[in-house]
């Protein structure tokens, strides 16, 4: 017995120093990327509090495991066996008791930070957001604006809206911290603050198919002017060149178009728009066509009538007959129009 | 060596049936090599077939006699002498021999020149050779074969055949010639014996005869013939006859089912229907070599196991060559070797076949284990495992063939709208899982019906050795949950193929119009997962059960808590059916749903840290060894730990948020994986090893595997929680160098590869073991489970007595205490 209370002192002393270790070391790492919204701050908390329970219960492991097996390894010549100790109730319901009230305890704070990050804040800037293959578009309907990029003032509260076209997507800032998938035929909402200025990446944290490691969009968090300034300039834009060929163009950056077909001649999972209309193709199965206007409206509503050869059916959504208008296409018709050398 | 003195010798089969290594073979030709020889290279001196032998044919090295003095009656048997001898052998089959001499009283023989004819038939005559000649095959036909199958049967489950000889020996050995097994089957209750003869003169080759070729060759049959069924239905209907997916849905089936009939697996009901007898059978089939029970339909619980686990490591070895191709890519940002959709297709297949690989890893260790280890004979029911076993084998083919049909772009996981307009090779990989999915269902059955109704006498519940508990949890969540998996994926095929839109949520125009209600993508998540979490208790509980199986044996020590650690593999198991929704905390379910899910998630901490810290305790004062498979025991409950510790920050929903979908869960759920079941696996390959093969492994190259394994292990997990902090997202083919994770992925790189690396030296040493490993002990690790209580290898009906179970399991250090013991020994040992 006296030999088993020395043991567990030098154990203990070893947990101890083991965990105060781990701790340090885990705890001076910059193990996330930069914080930039108010609701993250609380998440890191909560992250802080389960670093330094890994620490301890990894300590806690090791040491015993370790110190067994340099401890209580088999000497040379010994060929009897270990102690006879089948069990200990008290121990047992001990270590069944305690790890349920950590457990109750993390689950409490757990329960605290999900309301706390979860909380709507009054006088919310609205953006919706909407996922598709294989890029974003942001809406701002306070001011009419469409964009390919997330714009966000400092220190004002977002409300998310988010949604998707097509398939499942997420919708992630590392920086902000939260995610909130974005699924069709549903709107789900995520509440943030941006708290640093800085540029960041929308990063599509669902796969959603062929490209989504590169379903990316730029998030600049600017001062308050920037942003009224920004919204002003936009507002302008799509009031002032009302013309179809730059309505197509905004469209090409909004609607998903530039995720997949270039506009110079470089070949991405589609063909390049750069001297599309008028060319001369070959289909899948043989037959010819030329590219007019019936082609690419038909294109565009029904991808997988006429496959051009070298590129793969079943790749462009079928979901733009439900997404754009009439006008929309033959804006969209007009700019490729427009993309001649 | 082992000598027989070819003189004594009457063809008798009983040595060849005993003999572990197979080096015992029949002369062929009869006339010019009229007895049995041992193969003086392969025979490793076991000394089982001595005793078997009815003429006293066979001796040790030191004990080979001279001279031999006839009772009287006997025959010896040389060439160029002329009586005649007609007897039958141990299997019943006719022995005509023209080259005997029936001895006198008292005659004396000089058995010296007796020796060495055996040694010429394996340098001079046709050896092995002999065996696969079509001589073999239509001299053993040609043998008149009356109720051998079923008086062979009889003897075996007379349990003890081999006093019956000894005593008939002792009397004369003439007699016991004449005392063919029919006399033994008087009284059977089995089919009247009969065997239809093979008319044709001509005798496939052995290869055609094989299950597994049979089988792959009605898989392609199956398949041609169902995508001929769509073809002629388009055709008929004026449709462009070549419609891609219905097709390769419906060849898919039809080839599967072409292979259950081909491998013989599905064949019974058909032969019941043609009046045929399905006897059950024991041993290699007639005419064909020990090796090839294991490519075909078998029924012993021991072969099947062992197909389980080689067929686990084949497919670990599919899905860990995936892995070193994506870890490459994944090297250096940008895309160098592969395209975006073959590295999606290759990361998706990845997951499903190391999933199909764990779970028929844990198919081969209960099916090999659990029968031991409640001292059963075999399973409940031998045909539906032999069935369990073999839809595995087209299931993974499909999976690997979705590969080459177009790939797919969805993950493991499956997830509609995506899967629902992903290549063609979804379909594939969901066909794939239903059939491994059918296989546990029927599986987990036999199982529990086995532990419920086969153990041994005394073996109650708490006094079952611990893996059995964890067999039954597993089984428990493999028979209730497996179907939900098979569901969604069923519905997502029938989505796809017959346009019902159970999870669009976009409805098309037709569906508009008659005013159907959309569809719901989450649905599927659910029902998803309501299987795919419990399925990882079912891919981690049995690997707990080897490591709280194999640390007592090492520690010398009783298992800490027995009771505690039994039922906290059910309480984690039941645990395991309310947390399914912690996969789903960003998917934007009810919110107010969340947080019971994670109370339940953060509670499944309880009964693991009951386990860990159990064996904690169980070392602790222990007088440990360091054998490998102890060594991976214990790497196995490190690298658990590092799945458990990085569980707890993914359990609570608001750091989930940021973790959820990050490479911080990859290296959750690949520590998981590694410490719940790749670890203890290789522990138990290891530890049952001299069992299994009755030879030892290499041990010096068992502690390179581990040595390399476990830190690399710990790099590639550490590397890969790492980055997903800095934001590396899961399942992309390229990420941004912004990220500050190529270091990351460099390491998980050279990690990766020191693990496959590790996996080959693995299969190089267990192979090579079986030929040349040091021949093994009963019992090499001082264990007291059954199993250890019969020869190595084990035979064939495992236990030559019951087992009777008087005391407690694990009561190392408790002397004189009794766990089982084999009747009708006495119980002084």
């Amino acid at each position: 017995m006296r030999s088993n209370v020395k043991h567990f002192a030098i154990v203990a002393v070893l947990i101890v120093v083991v965990t105060a270790a781990v701790a340090v070391a885990l705890n001076s790492m910059q193990l996330l990327p930069q914080l930039a919204s108010a609701e993250g701050t609380i998440i890191d908390w909560l992250f802080g509090v389960h670093l330094n329970l890994i620490a301890f219960l990894f300590a806690l492991v090791m040491v015993f495991m370790i110190y067994s097996i340099i401890v209580f390894r088999r000497q040379p010549g010994d060929e009897g066996d270990g102690r006879y100790i089948h069990g200990h109730p008290t121990l047992e319901i001990a270590w069944t008791i305690v790890p349920s009230l950590i457990v109750a305890y993390i689950g409490y704070l757990g329960v605290v930070t999900l309301r706390e990050v979860t909380a709507a804040s009054p006088d919310e800037l609205t953006v919706e957001v909407n996922g598709m293959q294989w890029s974003w578009r942001f809406d701002y309907p306070e001011f009419g604006i469409t964009s390919p990029d997330l714009v966000l003032p400092v220190n004002r509260p977002i409300r998310f809206v988010i949604t998707s076209s097509d398939v499942i997507h997420s919708f992630w800032v590392p920086e902000f911290r939260m995610k909130q998938d974005a699924v069709p035929g549903a709107v789900h909402e995520l509440h943030l603050t941006p708290t640093r200025i800085g540029n960041y990446r929308v990063r599509c944290a669902e796969i959603c198919g062929l490209q989504h490691a590169t379903m990316l969009a730029d998030v600049r968090v600017v001062d308050l002017g920037a942003f009224r300034a920004w919204t002003v300039d936009n507002s302008e834009q799509s009031s002032d060149h009302e013309t179809p060929e730059t309505r197509g163009a905004q469209l090409y950056e909004t609607q998903g178009c530039k995720a997949c077909h270039s506009l110079d001649g470089t070949i991405l999972v589609g063909p390049s728009w750069k001297n599309i209309y008028g060319s001369e193709e070959s289909l899948e199965g043989g037959d010819s066509i030329t590219v007019d206007e019936a082609y690419l409206r038909e294109s565009i509503l029904d991808p997988n009538a006429k496959i051009v050869q070298g590129f793969a059916p079943n790749v462009m959504p079928p979901t733009y007959r439900d997404m754009l208008s009439d006008q929309d296409i033959e804006d969209i018709v007009a700019y490729i129009k427009s993309l001649q050398d | 060596m082992t000598h027989i003195i070819t003189s004594l010798c009457l063809r008798d089969s009983s040595c060849v049936e005993v003999c572990p290594v197979e080096c015992i073979v029949p002369g062929i030709p009869v006339g010019e090599w009229p007895w049995y020889y041992i193969d003086p290279d392969v025979c490793i001196d076991c000394g089982a077939c001595i005793p078997e032998c009815p003429y006293e044919a066979i001796f040790e090295e030191e004990e080979v006699p001279t001279e031999f003095t006839a009772k009287g009656g006997e025959f010896i048997a040389r060439v160029g002498l002329e009586d005649h001898y007609e007897g039958k052998n141990d299997k019943g089959e006719a022995v005509v021999l023209d080259c005997v001499q029936r001895l006198q009283v008292g005659e004396q023989v000089d058995l010296s020149p007796d020796i060495k004819p055996n040694y010429d038939y394996f340098s001079d005559g046709p050896g092995y050779g002999a065996l696969d000649s079509e001589e073999a095959s239509t001299i053993d036909t040609a043998v008149p074969i009356v109720g051998t199958d079923t008086a062979m049967e009889t003897a075996t489950a007379a349990l003890e055949p081999e006093d019956i000889k000894d005593e008939e020996t002792a009397q004369s050995s003439l007699e016991t010639t004449s005392s063919t097994p029919e006399d033994v089957a008087s009284g059977d209750e089995g089919p009247p014996p009969e065997r239809p003869v093979e008319q044709s003169g001509i005798t496939p080759p052995l290869f055609f005869k094989l299950g597994l070729i049979r089988g792959l060759i009605g898989h392609i049959l199956g398949t041609v013939m169902g995508m001929g069924l769509v073809v002629s239905i388009r055709a008929m209907m004026d449709l462009d006859p070549w419609a891609a997916e219905p097709a390769w849905v419906i060849g898919a089936l039809t080839g599967t089912i072409g292979f259950m009939i081909g491998v013989g697996a599905l064949t019974d009901w058909f032969k019941w229907v043609l009046g045929q007898e399905t006897p059950m059978r024991h041993g290699p089939p007639k005419d064909t070599p020990d090796w090839t029970r294991y490519l075909g339909v078998d029924y012993s619980h021991k072969v099947i196991g062992v197909q389980y686990t080689v067929t686990s490591v084949l497919i670990m070895l599919i899905g860990g060559s995936l892995a070193w191709i994506f870890r490459l890519e994944l090297l250096q940002p940008d895309m160098q070797y592969i395209s975006m959709g073959t590295y999606n297709s290759i990361m998706s297949a990845h997951g499903i076949i190391m999933i199909a690989s764990i779970l028929v890893g844990v198919g081969g260790m209960t099916n090999y284990l659990v029968p031991l280890l409640i001292g059963a004979s075999d399973m409940a029911f031998p045909r539906l495992n032999a069935f369990g076993y073999w839809i595995n084998v087209p299931g993974a083919l499909l999976l690997v063939t979705a590969l080459f049909v177009g790939g797919w772009d969805t993950g493991w996981v499956g997830y509609p709208p995506l899967s629902a307009r992903a290549p063609i090779g979804v379909q594939l990989f969901f066909l794939g899982v239903y059939m491994i999915g059918l296989s546990s269902i029927v599986g987990s059955l036999n199982i529990l019906v086995t532990v419920a109704r086969m153990r041994a006498k005394g073996m109650t519940l708490f006094r079952m050795p611990i893996f059995v508990w964890a067999s039954l949890a597993t089984s428990i969540i493999q028979l209730t949950a497996t179907q939900f998996i098979g569901l969604a994926f069923l519905m997502v095929l029938v989505q796809r193929v017959l346009g019902m839109g159970f999870f669009d949520p976009i409805l098309s125009e037709a569906a508009q119009a008659i005013g159907a209600p959309p569809g719901d993508p989450i649905l599927f998540q659910h029902m998803f997962w309501f299987y795919s979490h419990p399925a990882v208790y079912v891919f981690i509980l049995p690997g707990l059960g080897i490591i709280s199986e194999l640390l007592p044996v090492f520690s010398r020590k009783p298992l800490f808590g027995y009771k505690w650690i039994a039922l906290s593999s059910l309480s984690i198991a039941l645990l395991g059916f309310l947390v399914w929704a912690h996969h789903m905390f960003t998917s934007g379910m009810e919110e107010f749903l969340r947080v019971p899910f994670m109370m339940a998630t953060l509670l499944v901490a309880v009964p693991t840290g009951i386990k860990f810290f159990s064996w904690l305790a169980t070392l602790w004062q222990g007088k440990l060894v360091f054998p490998t498979p102890m060594l991976f025991a214990l790497g196995a409950i490190s690298v658990f730990l590092i799945g458990g510790l990085t569980g707890p920050p993914t359990g609570t929903v608001a750091t989930d948020l940021f973790l959820h979908d990050t490479y911080w869960v990859v290296g959750h759920f690949h520590a998981t994986m590694f410490g719940g079941f790749v670890f203890p696996f290789f522990a138990a390959i290891y530890y049952w090893y001299p069992k299994v093969t009755g030879r030892k492994y290499n041990e010096a190259l068992g502690k390179l595997h581990f040595w390399l394994m476990t830190p690399a292990f710990w790099v590639q997990s550490i590397g890969q929680s790492a980055a997903g902090l800095l934001g590396m997202r899961r399942r992309i083919a390229d990420y941004d160098p912004a990220l500050g994770v190529e270091t990351h992925h460099l390491f998980i790189t050279l990690a990766g590869f020191a693990i496959g690396i590790s996996i080959l030296i693995c299969i190089f040493n267990l192979v090579r073991s079986r030929k040349v490993g040091e021949v093994a002990a009963s019992n090499p690790w001082g264990s007291r489970s059954p199993e250890f209580l019969v020869p190595s290898p084990i035979p064939e009906h495992s236990f030559a007595h019951p087992i009777v179970v008087e005391g407690e399991p694990y009561d190392y250090g408790l002397p004189g205490s009794v766990y089982v013991t084999m009747l009708p020994e006495t119980k002084t040992e």
